[in-house]
């Protein structure tokens, strides 16, 4: 039979092959000008720093040419002086397991956090990074964690002695609060409420800079930073707990515009807030039970409608909750329908002179009705701020503390 | 020595493959190829019939980054090229990398300028990496002669191609060796409208970078693959067509880089 075409063709490469491998173990012809094999000239060092740049993550810029190494876990601690605490929610390992037992507040976070510690037994694929320093809560720490908080309480859940650790200089504190964002904006797990914290603690590592340099650091719009501050709107303990429900903006926007239009209280903030934990924790029950993966970790059975309905609810089943101290609902509809008329008052004065008689009479009637009004509002005000300034016994108080009458009657 | 890394920070676009496919090729035409899995999923290592789980993590390149010749490390396959294999602890590859001198670029180069001098000598290495930026698609491109990119006409490929033009413009400042990137069209097929849309930006844009060789969908490719075996070990259904195919991206190859 005879060879095929593509047979033929292969015969043919290799036969080139062939010659070029004879050729090539000939000794080269004598040159003096050329070297056989030209070194490559050395990069410089401006091509290795945009390599480095170009193709290694923050982190891994920070530990460029430093070695791994094996720290106890027990000389490791979270930097908890103020300003330098990781805008993150990740409580201390004693607060996380109490008794032996997951804290019911962090069960899922717990739930995640041994998962993690599982696989970092097995084996641990990036060290975390480091720098040197104590602190006075915990003296013993040698180190103080720059990335790899959430490895090391891993670590400490499942009980490893050791991680494996770079050790890097200690960094400034806008460095620190960069490189911490940087590793943490792509995780799943990071929220919108530690976002905003990390926005503070920007502004605040700049030197009280404006929010445009803060925006600037991150590359966020304007109206994304916008957003991610209105989340600051809730007191702190409610921030804890925003920060554990993983509520992004958006979902979470129902409650903090109610808290900034005052239609919310803080106890009916708590309430719903208390509900959305219990929520959150019945699927994920619901998730281990069945074993899928119901509950991603951004807690995907919370989601706008839901706190929606739930604000909605608590604004009609508990007005109990509306503590005496917030915004009655007529109020920002009456500001500004007073507001509105003023504005347009102010308008129609340059243009009265062309009104007809019978045009400025109608007016006049509306004007001193308005007149009545406000002066029946002011009134009753003055009444309400009156008993409001002056409770019983308050003017005896006030000439109690006059040093000459309270020297008398001691 | 010539040296390809398979490389796109897109996954599912067929590197392992073609890492495979290639370094076979190059054996047909009595090449001594080294193939370097570079992925911790160790893909094209299963592929050579190394299981997974046989070895010990010095016996990857983990172990050359410890300073073991890569001679040793270096193992034969029934595919007729040699395999340095890959180790699911490469998982953490990039940080060793990072901590090495000039956090590893020149770590690999290095490893093969080495290997040189020793018993195995290769004509051409192939590097099949993980579809990820970082440090081992730097050292890779560190010590490449030349960089193949497998592409799709699609949207999010093309993303990835521009991000790896990037990158190999960058290496190029380091490594005056690496002469380019060559993008191989594979697993071709234009379906659509927007597939000829993007074909067409595609032969546009990288005009000087398209290879002629174009790798179509064929059912021999993906059976081969199914029973773990390059085109030129598997028998059967349109297999002579493919490796013809990529016997036309040897010679296309050896072309472009001078070596016949």
């Amino acid at each position: 039979m005879p060879p095929s075409k593509s047979q033929d063709r292969l015969a043919d490469i290799r036969a080139r092959v062939a010659r070029r491998a004879e050729q090539a173990a000939e000794p080269p012809p004598p040159s003096d000008t050329a070297p056989a094999s030209p070194e490559p000239a050395p990069a410089s060092e401006a091509a290795l720093a945009a390599a480095s740049a170009h193709f290694l993550g923050a982190a891994e810029q920070l530990a460029q040419g430093r070695a791994v190494v094996s720290l106890p876990l027990r000389d490791i601690a979270p930097d908890e002086r103020p300003g330098m605490r990781q805008p993150r929610l990740l409580p201390r390992p004693e607060a996380l397991i109490v008794d032996g037992a997951p804290a019911p507040a962090y069960a899922a976070l717990v739930a995640e956090l041994l998962a993690l510690g599982q696989s970092l037994k097995e084996r641990q694929i990036q060290p975390i990074i480091v720098y040197p320093g104590g602190s006075e809560a915990r003296p013993e720490g040698r180190y103080h964690i720059l990335v790899g908080h959430r490895r090391w309480t891993a670590a400490n859940l499942v009980g490893l002695a050791a991680i494996d650790a770079v050790v890097v200089d200690p960094p400034d504190e806008a460095t620190r609060v960069r490189l911490q964002y940087t590793e943490n904006e792509a995780r799943e797990e990071f929220s919108d409420m530690e976002r905003a914290w990390t926005l503070v603690q920007m502004k605040r590592a700049l030197g009280d800079a404006p929010w445009e340099s803060v925006e600037a650091q991150f590359g966020l719009s304007r109206t994304r930073r916008h957003e991610l501050i209105r989340l600051l709107a809730f007191s702190a303990e409610q921030q804890q707990q925003v920060a554990l429900l993983r509520l992004q903006e958006t979902q979470a926007r129902p409650l903090h515009a109610g808290i900034r239009n005052g239609e919310l209280s803080p106890p009916q903030v708590d309430l719903v807030l208390q509900r959305l934990a219990q929520i959150a924790a019945a699927r994920a029950a619901l998730a281990t039970q069945t074993g899928g993966a119901a509950t991603t970790q951004r807690r995907a059975g919370i989601d706008g409608p839901t706190v929606a309905r739930l604000v909605a609810r608590v604004q009609r089943t508990d007005p109990l909750g509306a503590a005496p101290a917030s915004t009655p609902r007529w109020l920002p509809p009456l500001r500004e329908q007073i507001m509105r008329a003023t504005t347009g008052m102010r308008r129609a004065a340059a243009r009265v002179e062309g009104l007809n008689g019978e045009d400025s009479a109608i007016l006049l009637t509306d004007l001193g009705a308005l007149i009545e009004g406000a002066t029946a509002l002011m009134q009753a005000m003055q009444l309400v701020s009156l008993d409001a300034a002056s409770p019983p016994g308050a003017l005896d108080e006030l000439a109690g503390d006059d040093p000459g009458d309270g020297g008398a009657a001691g | 020595m010539q040296v390809y890394a398979v490389s796109l920070e897109k996954g599912g676009v067929g590197k392992t493959s073609i890492a495979v496919n290639l370094a076979a090729a190059f054996a047909q035409v009595n090449l001594r190829v080294l193939l370097i899995d570079l992925d911790a999923q160790c893909h094209a290592s299963q592929w050579l019939g190394i299981p997974a789980g046989s070895l010990r993590p010095d016996e990857s390149l983990l172990g050359v980054l410890q300073g073991r010749p890569l001679a040793t490390c270096v193992r034969p396959t029934d595919e007729g090229v040699m395999v340095l294999p890959a180790h699911p602890a490469m998982a953490g590859l990039p940080a060793l990398l990072v901590s090495q001198p000039n956090s590893g670029l020149f770590t690999l180069r290095k490893a093969l300028d080495q290997s040189r001098g020793a018993e195995a000598p290769f004509d051409v290495v192939i590097l099949d990496l993980a579809p990820a930026r970082g440090p081992v698609q730097a050292t890779a491109l560190g010590a490449a002669t030349r960089c193949i990119a497998p592409v799709q006409a699609e949207d999010l490929v093309l993303q990835s191609l521009k991000a790896l033009v990037d990158s190999v413009e960058q290496a190029q400042q380091i490594n005056p060796q690496l002469r380019g990137l060559s993008i191989l069209r594979n697993r071709y097929m234009l379906r659509g409208s927007i597939d000829h849309a993007y074909d067409e930006a595609l032969r546009e844009e990288y005009a000087a970078q398209l290879l002629q060789t174009t790798v179509p969908v064929r059912a021999a490719l993906r059976h081969a693959a199914g029973v773990q075996q390059s085109v030129f070990r598997y028998q059967g259904g349109d297999s002579s067509e493919v490796r013809s195919l990529f016997i036309d991206l040897v010679e296309e190859l050896m072309r472009l880089d001078g070596v016949v």
